[in-house]
């Protein structure tokens, strides 16, 4: 037991006193001899330092863009550091720190000053399109540099030019926090204007900003057809007055318009156009049977049209309808549309079969050569009255037959 | 005895290269496995030692497959390119099969001229063929081949004990397992095992002085003699398939393979499904069908006792599902794990040396004089070569097979893609081929950019894939909608995948891109379509990979090698001596049990030649119903299954063959009314099943009820056609329907429309776009957004608006959130929405959060599968929030507008109606897309519906549709604080952009609706343009 604690004792004493090793300081003097504090990019730098022992030392350097070790060139018993190759290019503070045997012995710090010669602009504009009105805008922000690449110091003068139609203006703005910028507020006049920067007989390129249309206002529709009848044959055109903003621009091409149809049992048909040079078309397919429409258009959220009114004559006055037992077949003739002419091909037919008053089948066809038919042999198989009920453009016949 | 060279084995050799190796050059490349090997190789030639690879399933480990071969096809690349490097191998893989049956052959019956005969039958058997030139399974083929040349030195080491045999089979013993592992394990079991027999018997024999006089206790003295050499061996070898490919070991059992089993046509009912039946067992046991008797009575003389116990095994176990005896055999797991084919190729690989010595003795011994003697010289000649042909024929039309049947698409011309995947950087993003078959593997091998699919699906990661049983999104078409189900989620989340641009080969995909949001970028000079999906980030820089320690790198980079080295080097002294001297050094002991081939056995051969016979029956009963089956005309029925067969076939010429044209529908009219009906039924669907029930009126008129259900990339369609068929003559026919007689109003007429291009760079250079020319994303507004639910499903519903003065592709993603912040799910908008929007226009929404589906792997997989069919994610919490993030981005593409609705009428069950196409581009698939609006006019429902049929320009459609059935509707959250577009929030968007928004706008116009959850409804028309011009 005694003998351990010896141990530990002596082991104590050996820990502590290398300690006391480590700690000891070593005096080195040295010094700073052409202490400058600021210098111009590009400025020769050299850091000269005196020391009364030759020394073996290290600078190391450290900006904005990382840290580096140098050696001592030794001139006469002064330690030189040339920075000039490496570290003269870059603006900004450079601390350096210099070892000598694995200790810092002198700490400094130095700042390298932009050149004040404007070289190249780097011009950022965003976003190149906006809105007509006084609320939005574009930043134009500029960065001048010199011809290291540095920002140029505060308060250096750019001058920003802005071309819209016949107006050109010109704007000084002066750098501050490395960069200047300015805002192009929109007109009220869609259109384009081109932005333009200089500085120091610098010059930027040519951007461009796209004032578009602002949100839409109430608009007027029209109808185009060429006859009221229903034949569900010809086109039915809506056409919108020049749709335009609240400062008379006109939309962008491609606006979409939403064209709401009512009908007569009050269901909802729809058609849509997209606007070239503010107008914008919807067309649709005349209705098989007399109907009236009331049609409004509409931009969802921003704008809308007035209601039109339009009636559907009945195309279709009367038609025949034939059973012809042996064949099974139910014929509807004489389709005739209102100038007595054959009703276009297409027209639907519809047949509903009720047997015993119970719908047992449905069927549907188009008309052709004005006329249409069923083949219903073999719904007829089984026994009992059969109603045929057959609707055409909103006229309906009915015909019964008995299966005895 | 001077040793003279084997002139049957020299031909053999020279039959076969001329052979295998001309028509290798046509078949090998559309083979299906070849394509994968070259993949394999040329990671090879890229990093020899590195094993991960990033170009498929996002990342995998070329560890999973055995190296030897990819790393020989990569070795011999850098003489002439990885396509030399592969068949160079290829006829590697030839000379060493024939030879490797010589040995084998040498080996069991000890007799030179008949082993040259097996070796010559080798050249043309059907199995090899197959393997070879329509499955281009070159490991397995090396691996057996060189197993085969291994067995005679094993058995020299059974019966000799010197411990060169040793040496000289356990370096052979490893090459093979370094070419394909599975050989070697089951090689085991069905070569090696009855080998071992073999040579016990053999010392028996000798031992006993003859064959006959071997009994059990003579058996078991030598099995004790042999005892230890057999162990000796079995432990070598053992651990040699564990070294050689310790980190194939490694790997597996690192990552286990816990996926779904693919289904693969050699475990089907061979009865049921006649086309797995040809291909795994008709083709590969050929001839050696007729031959079954002589195989089975030879194998089980005393012998060959063990292998006769193989064969048996081996010939149940190769026929599959046909009973269910493989099952039980190999249990569950296995059976649904294995491909059962390698097991009738290594049955038909042991009967070859007895098919050899079967003709040996028909064309030059005992059989020739027995069948002369029986049945005359004439029966013998004809007999002959009617064996003769049936030979090459079964080798010709299983070499032909993919050339009348092709398994893959045409070749592809690789160079436009790969130059379209390098310009531009395209390679930055991942891609997706579509309808390439294997050949995307090649693709694949000649770019450096990655792809989210792969075609080595055991090496599958994600999830999406492995709990599907689909080998590839690529041919996901032919898996039915469980490949389309796989495949959609790849599509709606694509930047998960970092997955940009996909390329068609197959325009069944459209409208599927279409309706998830893809638009066609341009079609290449291959016919290749390219289709690009906006607001992708390209993949990171850095990615992620699973490392492996260095000496397994190690170990897999230089082990496979080394052993073909040491083999040489081990075997170049016998080969030397052989080929050198004329001198027979030794006799090897198995050529002491030679057979003296004086009298056949009368039985056997009265017992082939009635086989043949029954065979000879069978085949012409199987040919005659086949026949009979396919006459189109002799039943109504059929002529209703080969007329839906022809249409989905687009064979139309047959199809019209069956209308009845008593109405003289000239074939032209009728292809002209085909051809005008386009849409998703007639272009895009694939026939899944039919169901028909006949009518018959009288003898010569019938009603057919057709039910049939088709497979689309959207969902899946069940039709229900009624057909009337008419008698005339003894054949039936199909009465032609009327077509829709509408006619359009105008013959040529004009519309003003706004079309967009989009430079994406103005400047021709490398760099990314120049910040000058970044276009500003469109702004989208939302208009509304609520998180909802019915029954169990959450779904986030409500409206965009497109604020903007350009053209948007937006993209919608919504986030579920539960009450503590907790994260839940995110998905993209799939279906419900327009993702083209004009500048103003509005579009409904709706966000399901669909999880992969079956992820649980006890979760029980539906036998069918159902295009519809949603899997809601499960939820550890109940969400109760939600985030919704739009983005907008420039596109000018797919803005087709011009589908309105012309008609519409309610009743309480749904709505019929009709759409017109007012356009001057014709709709191939038109969607529909209803909201429902609760009694505040609120949007609590998005649904929508596809139009089967296609609408020409200025024609009219009609359209059905069922309301939602009456589920309620739970609103969780309308709390739109979260809602983000572009990356800012919607809230400053509206602000900015229409600040004076006039609220609920249109909802005078909301149709009312009579149902109990739902008071309004407004229907939205969305377009597929199948074919723009």
């Amino acid at each position: 037991m005694k003998r351990t604690a010896t141990y530990i004792i002596i082991l104590l004493f050996i820990l502590v006193s290398s300690f006391a090793l480590i700690n000891e300081e070593v005096e080195h003097n040295v010094e700073l001899v052409n202490a400058q504090k600021t210098y111009t990019a590009g400025d020769q730098i050299v850091l000269t330092f005196s020391s009364s022992t030759a020394l073996k030392a290290n600078l190391y350097v450290s900006n904005s863009y990382g840290t580096t070790f140098l050696e001592p060139m030794i001139k006469d018993d002064l330690l030189v550091f040339d920075l000039t190759q490496d570290l003269n290019h870059n603006s900004g503070w450079i601390n350096w720190a210099l070892e000598v045997d694995k200790e810092i012995a002198i700490r400094g710090s130095f700042n390298i000053k932009p050149h004040q010669d404007v070289a190249q602009i780097e011009s950022y504009l965003g976003p190149n399109t906006i809105q007509t009105g006084e609320k939005d805008f574009a930043m134009m922000v500029l960065l001048l540099l010199d011809k290291y690449n540095n920002p140029v110091a505060d308060s250096t003068k750019a001058i920003v030019k802005n071309q819209y139609l016949d107006d050109i203006s010109s704007s000084d703005i002066y750098t501050s926090n490395l960069i200047c910028y300015k805002n192009f507020y929109a007109k009220k006049t869609a259109g384009r204007a081109l932005v333009s920067s200089e500085s120091d007989n610098t010059y930027s390129k040519e951007y461009t900003i796209d004032i578009l249309p602002n949100v839409p206002i109430d608009f007027k529709i029209e109808v185009n057809r060429d006859h009221g009848f229903a034949d569900g044959n010809q086109l039915a055109e809506f056409k919108t007055s020049i749709i335009k903003d609240q400062f008379d621009n006109i939309v962008s091409d491609g606006t979409y318009v939403d064209f709401f149809i009512r009908n007569k049992n009050g269901d909802v048909l729809k058609t849509s156009g997209v606007t070239v040079m503010g107008t914008a078309i919807g067309s649709i397919v005349h209705p098989d049977q007399p109907d009236e429409w009331s049609v409004k258009a509409y931009i969802p959220g921003m704008a809308e049209s007035n209601e039109i009114n339009i009636e559907y004559k009945q195309a279709i006055k009367e038609f025949d309808l034939i059973f012809e037992q042996e064949t099974g077949t139910l014929s509807v003739d004489g389709l005739k549309s209102f100038m007595n002419q054959l009703i276009p091909d297409g027209q639907r037919v519809e047949l509903k079969i009720t047997k015993d008053k119970v719908l047992t089948h449905e069927f549907q066809e188009t008309a052709r050569n004005g006329k249409a038919s069923f083949i219903i042999k073999d719904v007829l198989l089984s026994k009992g009255t059969f109603t045929f009920e057959v609707r055409v453009a909103g006229l309906m016949k009915e015909l019964q037959h008995t299966n005895l | 005895m001077p040793k003279s060279t084997n002139k049957y084995l020299i031909s053999a050799l020279l039959i076969g290269l001329v052979f295998h190796g001309t028509s290798i050059f046509f078949t090998l490349e559309s083979t299906y496995d070849a394509l994968i090997h070259l993949f394999f190789a040329d990671h090879y030639t890229e990093s020899w030692f590195e094993p991960w690879n990033f170009k498929w399933y996002t990342g995998f480990t070329v560890m999973s497959y055995p190296p030897l071969v990819h790393q020989m096809i990569a070795l011999f690349s850098l003489i002439g390119g990885l396509k030399f490097g592969l068949f160079f191998v290829g006829i590697l893989s030839v000379i060493l099969f024939i030879t490797g049956v010589y040995r084998f052959s040498l080996l069991l019956t000890s007799n030179r001229k008949v082993a040259g005969y097996a070796a010559i039958l080798a050249v043309f058997s059907s199995s090899f063929a197959e393997t070879l030139h329509l499955f281009g399974q070159l490991p397995s083929i090396v691996g057996v081949s060189i197993l085969m040349h291994a067995l005679p030195e094993i058995y020299l080491w059974l019966r000799s004990g010197k411990l060169k045999y040793l040496v000289t089979s356990l370096s052979l013993i490893a090459v093979t397992v370094c070419s394909h592992h599975v050989t070697p394990i089951f090689g085991m079991v069905f070569f090696i095992f009855p080998l071992i027999g073999m040579a016990i018997m053999d010392e028996s024999s000798e031992k006993a002085d003859a064959i006959q006089k071997v009994n059990f206790r003579i058996f078991l003295d030598s099995f004790k003699k042999l005892f230890k050499r057999i162990i000796g061996f079995g432990f070598s070898s053992l651990i040699l398939i564990i070294i050689c490919i310790l980190p194939y070991w490694i790997n597996t059992k690192n990552n286990p393979i816990t996926q779904v089993p693919i289904p693969h046509g050699s475990r089907d009912n061979f009865i049921e499904i006649g086309s797995s039946g040809l291909v795994f067992f008709l083709i590969p046991w050929g001839i050696l069908l007729i031959f079954l008797p002589y195989i089975f009575y030879r194998f089980y003389s005393k012998r060959y006792l063990f292998f006769g116990i193989s064969i048996t095994i081996l010939f149940i176990l190769g026929s599959g599902g046909t009973t269910p005896i493989p099952k039980l055999l190999l249990g569950e797991n296995a059976f649904n794990i294995l491909t059962l084919d390698r097991f009738t190729l290594w049955a038909s690989l042991m009967a070859l040396p007895l098919f050899g010595e079967f003709i040996f003795r028909m064309v030059e011994a005992d059989l020739k004089i027995l069948i002369v003697k029986k049945v005359g010289t004439v029966y013998y000649r004809l007999f002959g070569s009617f064996l003769a042909v049936l030979l090459l024929f079964m080798t010709i039309s299983t070499m032909t097979l993919s050339y009348f049947r092709p398994s893959q698409p045409q070749p592809i011309k690789m160079l436009p893609i790969v130059n379209f995947l390098n310009q531009d950087q395209h390679d930055q993003w991942r891609y997706l081929t579509l309808g390439f078959g294997d050949q995307m593997a090649w693709l694949s091998a000649q770019t450096k950019a990655m792809t989210v699919d792969g075609n080595y699906h055991s090496a599958r990661q994600l999830p999406e894939l492995t709990t599907k049983a689909i080998e590839r999104l690529e041919n996901s078409k032919f898996k039915g909608i469980e490949g389309i189900g796989s495949l959609q989620q790849f599509l709606t989340v694509p930047e998960k995948y970092n997955l940009k641009y996909v390329f068609s080969n197959d325009k069944f995909y459209d409208p599927i891109l279409y309706f998830c949001g893809w638009q066609r970028l341009c079609q290449l000079e291959n016919g290749i379509m390219v289709w690009e999906r906006l607001n992708i980030p390209p993949v990171s820089s850095i990615l992620p990979k699973n490392d492996i320690a260095t000496w397994q790198k190690v170990m897999w980079g230089v082990i496979p090698l080394l052993t073909i080295l040491i083999a040489i080097l081990v075997h170049i002294r016998t080969i030397w001596i052989r080929t050198m001297n004329d001198r027979i050094i030794s006799i090897p002991v198995y050529l002491n049990h030679t057979n003296q081939y004086s009298k056949f056995s009368r039985p056997i051969w009265n017992i082939t030649h009635i086989w043949s016979y029954i065979l000879l029956v069978i085949v012409l009963v199987s040919i005659h119903k086949i026949y009979t089956d396919n006459d189109a005309h002799r039943t109504p029925e059929n002529a209703i299954l080969s007329y839906y067969d022809a249409l989905d076939f687009k064979n139309f010429e047959k199809a019209y063959a069956l209308i009845d044209k008593s109405k003289s529908l000239s074939i032209s009219q009728y292809m002209l009314e085909i051809s005008v009906s386009d849409g998703l039924l007639s272009s895009y669907a694939k026939l899944d099943a039919i169901q028909c029930e006949i009518n018959k009126i009288n003898d010569t008129i019938a009603n057919a009820l057709v039910q049939t259900t088709w497979i689309t990339p959207l969902e899946k369609i069940n039709k229900t056609f009624f057909k009337s068929l008419i008698k005339k003559g003894d054949k039936w026919f199909i009465k032609q329907e009327k077509i829709d007689a509408d006619l359009p109003p105008d013959q040529l007429y004009s519309q003003n429309a706004s079309i967009y291009v989009n430079h994406g760079r103005r400047r021709i250079t490398t760099e990314q776009t120049h910040h000058e020319d970044l276009l500003k994303q469109p702004v989208i507004e939302i208009l509304s957004a609520t998180l909802i639910k019915k029954g169990t499903e959450y779904a986030i519903v409500g409206e965009i608006q497109n604020v903007d003065n350009i053209p948007a592709d937006v993209t919608l993603k919504g986030w579920l959130y539960a009450n503590d912040d907790t994260a839940l799910a995110n998905y993209n908008a799939k279906y419900h929405v327009k993702h083209k929007l004009m500048p103003k226009e509005v579009s409904s929404f709706k966000i399901n959060f669909e999880g992969i589906a079956w992820s649980d792997v006890d979760e029980e997989i539906p036998t069918t599968f159902d295009p519809d069919e949603f899997t809601s994610i499960k939820f550890t919490k109940e969400p109760m929030k939600f985030n919704l993030h739009v983005a907008g981005n420039v596109s000018g593409k797919d803005l087709y507008k011009s589908l309105h609705i012309s008609d519409v009428r309610f009743d309480d069950k749904g709505i019929s109606g009709q759409l017109f196409n007012s356009g001057i581009q014709e709709v191939t698939v038109p969607q529909l897309i209803f909201t429902y609006y609760n009694s505040r006019k609120k949007v609590i429902w998005v649904d929508h519906k596809f139009v089967e049929e296609g609408i020409r320009q200025q024609r009219k459609r009609g359209f059905q549709y069922a309301f939602p059935l009456n589920e309620t509707i739970e609103i969780i959250s309308t709390d739109m604080l979260n809602c983000l577009v572009n990356g800012l929030p919607n809230v400053s968007i509206s602000d900015k952009m229409v600040p004076n928004r006039i609220k609920n706008h249109v909802n005078n116009e909301l149709q009312k609706i009579n149902h109990q959850n739902f008071n309004y409804l407004k229907i939205e028309l969305n377009s597929f343009v199948g074919n723009p011009n």
